[in-house]
């Protein structure tokens, strides 16, 4: 039914996101100031992925 | 993926989402006051008093304070007293009706560990949320339902995973379509999901584990610490005013584990401990290792220290599902984003009960086509 570009194509923008929030949520127990502001960054870029197609959007208009 | 399999996958997805849905509406509602638990607590006034009252470096002592809190609860046992690292000023107690009470039916009272003082007996003001949030205020119950509700998470997310591939086939992802109202929110709820996803996963996972936490700690205490403890099986337990003093209960303890931070004392007869020991429970002093327990059990007769086992890797893990799943241990720019990925998953929860109350209304666009028809 979904040949592996397909698959690929579908999927690999939520796997980044899947990645980047999970290692978000992990580099915070790892330490303080340094792994708290790089955890903080990476889930924001996760929020951010919400705005991805309208930021798209205007740029290409 | 054939479309028997899809249409399967598709049946998983709804059922275990509606089946969760409600419960899990109120969890991420009432979770997300608890989120910000400290600050609200201090803006509506909770313990504040007590950073007030009394400050300075001679603390009172342990034994002091087991007495000033049986006098002010007389008959009551103290099960744990909780150094929070936040409120150094404060302790807290928490005090059963026996000293085998189960946990879910004592309370916790706050004191000045320097004047002795008794600064709140009544519950937090957001106990109600935290009820809610824990059992649903079910009780013991409640936390064995909030455990399946939060399997039936797991379930709806990953089988959602697994649906959002044949809507995506022909969109770009983070597109949404305006041509209808079932599409716009079809889209968005996709787009939330895969936005939410790793955030809900850990939140669910360690929701459920955390849940199941008295299990898990169950089994440690038929396992590991009953074979620490199992010299004392011939032993009566001492009655209390056989116990020693506290202050050197935790001076053994300390000196037993020196790089250790106080965190909690289990007393005698409390379900982290035995009925012949007090446990001290010491955390880690660096960033890394704060979230670490390592109990050292003290003869509560003697005030010797019997054993300083560490704890075995799946109690570390499940100390470890604390914060990820309170979303407290990386400061207030973390909490911002844990309510916002809590905001944006009860958006998720809402688009999906709307689509699937919409899933049979026709199109406005079928609509017309009958009408014609029926003309």
């Amino acid at each position: 039914m979904y040949s592996r570009s397909n698959l690929k194509h579908i999927y690999a923008i939520p796997l980044v996101l899947l990645i980047m929030s999970v290692a978000g949520l992990s580099l915070a127990l790892l330490g303080d100031k340094l792994w708290d502001k790089a955890s903080w960054i990476l889930l924001s870029l996760t929020c951010f992925a919400l705005f991805l197609r309208p930021i798209r959007r205007l740029f290409h208009k | 993926m054939s479309s028997s399999t899809l249409q399967q996958w598709l049946t998983i997805h709804s059922w275990a989402s509606l089946a969760s849905t409600l419960v899990l509406i109120v969890l991420f509602a009432s979770g997300l006051p608890l989120i910000f638990k400290g600050e609200l607590e201090s803006l509506l006034g909770y313990g504040t008093e007590a950073s007030s009252t009394a400050t300075g470096d001679s603390s009172t002592s342990l034994d002091e304070l087991l007495v000033s809190a049986q006098a002010n609860f007389p008959g009551k046992a103290v099960h744990y007293i909780v150094w929070e690292e936040d409120t150094p000023d404060l302790v807290i107690l928490n005090i059963g009706d026996t000293p085998t009470s189960h946990f879910s039916e004592n309370v916790n009272v706050v004191m000045n560990q320097y004047s002795g003082e008794l600064v709140e007996s009544a519950p937090s003001p957001l106990q109600f949320f935290i009820d809610l949030h824990t059992t649903l205020t079910m009780g013991p119950f409640g936390y064995t339902l909030m455990g399946f509700v939060a399997l039936l998470m797991l379930v709806a997310l990953i089988s959602g995973v697994v649906v959002y591939a044949p809507h995506m086939r022909r969109l770009e992802f983070g597109e949404v379509r305006s041509t209808s109202s079932r599409l716009r929110w079809l889209d968005l709820h996709n787009l939330i999901g895969m936005v939410t996803l790793g955030w809900a996963l850990v939140v669910g996972g360690t929701g459920m584990i955390n849940s199941w936490g008295e299990y898990i700690l169950m089994s440690w205490r038929s396992g590991q610490l009953a074979e620490t403890v199992a010299d004392y099986q011939t032993i009566p337990p001492p009655s209390v005013e056989e116990f020693a003093s506290l202050n050197t209960v935790v001076a053994a303890a300390q000196l037993a584990l020196p790089d250790g931070e106080l965190y909690y004392i289990a007393s005698p007869g409390a379900f982290m401990s035995t009925a012949h020991h007090y446990s001290v429970f010491m955390r880690g002093n660096t960033a890394r290792t704060k979230f670490l327990l390592h109990p050292v059990l003290v003869d509560a007769r003697t005030a010797e220290v019997t054993a300083a086992p560490a704890l075995p890797a799946y109690i570390n893990a499940l100390l470890l599902c604390q914060p990820l799943h309170f979303g407290n241990y990386g400061g207030m720019p973390l909490k911002i984003l844990w309510a916002v990925f809590d905001i944006l998953t009860i958006v998720l929860l809402g688009s999906g009960v709307y689509l699937w109350l919409d899933r049979r209304r026709p199109s406005r666009k079928d609509r017309g086509i009958n009408n014609v028809q029926s003309i």
